[in-house]
């Protein structure tokens, strides 16, 4: 600890104290979560229901089987609104996770990137109402329009297809496209009028010119829409059984309960199941955490 | 000369808006049907019943029906108490999540001793599952504290109502703590430097700072914080299905919980009595939000 840290240390507020300590015991119990679940998933079964759940006891083995199992067993079977089964493994629901998270999150973020683009650049009427209706339509929720949602879902004959997803996930709606429409609205109208003296089209100039400038901020959008709906099951359970992803894996092992008779119900099991869902985000988290954490603070631009 | 330079003027506005209109198209019809027309038929729905075929216009018998709670939907459904629940989860998240956010995240911002950890901590369980989250703190729960000997089973959490919700309260208040923290502190460090530091010329103390600097140039957020929290007490779940499905406890469930598990379980009959229910929620909670932010707005700090 350098001086001033020392000083700082020493020199702190009885309120900021209280704080440090409400802070620290949140990350205690976080922590203690994280690893009560990773020695869990490496426990072996009988260790784990003698409720030895920490190493440290003689009896402690710990091994990857849990994982393996995960691998070969972990399945899902889902009835469809057309009476037919489907079964799908944890390589079917892994990819069923990519497809959704990714195709949800570049449907996303293209109708974002070209609303934003058309109303930031050109000062049409239509481009002022679009700005507006956005920000009533976060004020205004509609609570309960889910029935009337899987209704019209169905009339469009896009229930339980991933077709629907993409068509779902492209809106503009929401924060981060205002976001993108204040990056854009920064930016300089130098490069653009370039362009356009050397006889670029208007397609050229969106694609080629403007979109590489706000690159970094669609990459962290697509990023964190991408995690969104990796964890996501609401979506799944409601309009797209045909394609059980992870996530709803773990949503359906979590509702078996204690019937250990099926290895995959047991607890260990259940909880590195999760951890192998998990693992994916953790990781781009840990490689990517410097850009999501700058979300947090897209709203405020220091003047 | 004039003339030709007028006409290609105008071809190329021309052009531009036929791009305008162009990439514009489809987002907006996607907008037309997925918002406009979803929420015109969550109206429209409200207005009908299901006669096994489909749907036919029913008056206002449906809005009766939800007033007088007739209908197998509301079997052991006690709307005084769904309410009672609804408000009561609000009211404590307002008090041990909300308000205490604002004090954390001042501290974060201050960057006191451990601000980069915390950091990274709190924005953990935003990243993580809620799913992976939920099933590690089911586990927990029902074994460590056990095995400290703090609890006598894992069956405690159920022993009362009030156990059992403070169980999901408190694992709702790990799971979004975090959110809300970072959230107050990014606002914060969107206040100008300058501003600190001639407040600490003027030998401003922390406290004052906090109040009379910091609070005001962050109140946009607050206040879109609180109007979100107000909505969230018709929609709030309290993760109950993720945690049971369809078999919460219904001595603590909440509107948004019910809402979300007739949804998914009440079949097509259940939609227009789920559908005039919602838009009941939403003619108190529009101007409830609305009513608030005026009032924040209005009677709130204002930089100057």
């Amino acid at each position: 600890m350098t001086k001033t840290k020392k000083k700082k240390f020493f020199k702190m507020g009885l309120v900021n104290w209280i704080i440090l300590i409400v802070l620290s015991l949140y990350v205690i119990l976080l922590c203690s979560y994280l690893l009560f679940g990773l020695f869990t998933s490496v426990n072996t079964i009988p260790v784990y229901d003698e409720k030895i759940y920490f190493p440290g006891a003689k009896e402690w083995k710990w091994g990857f089987k849990n994982y393996v199992n995960v691998f070969k067993s972990f399945s899902v079977t889902e009835t469809l609104s057309n009476q037919t089964t489907i079964q799908a493994d944890f390589f079917a629901m892994t990819f069923n996770s990519i497809l959704f998270a990714g195709l949800a999150a570049f449907a996303k973020c293209a109708a974002i990137y070209l609303v934003a683009y058309a109303t930031s650049r050109y000062a049409y009427v239509f481009s002022k109402l679009i700005y507006t209706f956005v920000i009533v339509a976060m004020v205004i929720p509609i609570i309960g329009s889910t029935p009337s949602q899987i209704v019209i879902i169905k009339a469009l004959g896009l229930y339980e297809k991933m077709t629907g997803v993409a068509l779902v996930a492209f809106s503009f709606l929401g924060m981060y496209f205002l976001v993108v429409h204040a990056v854009l609205q920064a930016l300089p109208k130098d490069y653009a009028e370039a362009a356009y003296l050397d006889g670029a089209s208007e397609w050229t100039v969106m694609i080629k010119i403007m979109l590489p400038l706000v690159w970094p901020t669609i990459a962290t959008i697509f990023l964190i829409v991408f995690i969104e709906n990796w964890n996501s099951y609401g979506y799944i359970l409601i309009y797209l059984r045909s394609y059980p992803t992870l996530s709803y894996g773990v949503f359906k092992q979590l509702q078996t309960s204690g019937d250990y008779s099926n290895l995959m119900y047991h607890p260990t099991m259940k909880i590195a199941g999760a951890y192998l869902v998990a693992l994916p985000v953790i990781t781009l988290f840990i490689v990517f955490r410097n850009k999501l954490m700058k979300n947090v603070t897209m709203g405020g631009v220091k003047e | 000369m004039m003339l030709k330079n007028k006409s290609a003027f105008s071809t190329k506005k021309r052009k531009q808006l036929m791009f305008y209109i162009g990439i514009l198209a489809l987002p907006i019809l996607q907008v037309l049907v997925f918002y406009f027309y979803v929420n015109i038929n969550t109206f429209s729905l409200a207005f009908q019943e299901f006669d096994g075929m489909g749907y036919k216009f029913a008056g206002l018998d449906t809005f009766k029906k939800v007033f007088k709670l007739e209908h197998t939907i509301f079997r052991n459904f006690d709307f005084k108490l769904v309410m009672k629940n609804s408000l009561l989860v609000w009211l404590i998240g307002l008090l041990i999540s909300f308000f205490p956010s604002l004090l954390f995240s001042y501290y974060i911002y201050k960057n006191h001793i451990g601000s980069g950890l915390f950091k990274i901590m709190l924005y953990l369980p935003h990243i993580i599952p809620h799913l992976v989250f939920i099933t590690l703190y089911k586990f927990y729960m029902d074994t460590i504290p056990v095995n400290l000997g703090l609890i006598t089973s894992g069956g405690f959490w159920i022993s009362t109502v009030e156990w059992e919700r403070f169980y999901y309260i408190f694992c709702g208040w790990m799971l979004g703590f975090g959110t809300s923290v970072l959230v107050y502190t990014g606002s914060m460090s969107g206040i100008s430097d300058s501003i600190i530091e001639s407040g600490q010329l003027d030998g401003i103390t922390p406290l004052k700072e906090f109040i009379f600097i910091v609070l005001p140039m962050i109140w946009g957020t607050f206040v879109t914080m609180v109007v979100a929290s107000l909505v969230s007490i018709f929609t709030s779940d309290m993760n109950g299905y993720a945690f049971k499905a369809a078999n919460f406890n219904s001595q603590i469930q909440t509107i948004g919980y019910f809402l979300q598990n007739k949804t998914i379980n009440g079949g097509m009959e259940s939609y227009p009595l789920l559908s005039a229910l919602g838009l009941i929620m939403t003619a108190i909670a529009v101007p409830l939000a609305l009513l608030v932010r005026h009032l924040l707005t209005k009677y709130g700090p204002k930089t100057e």
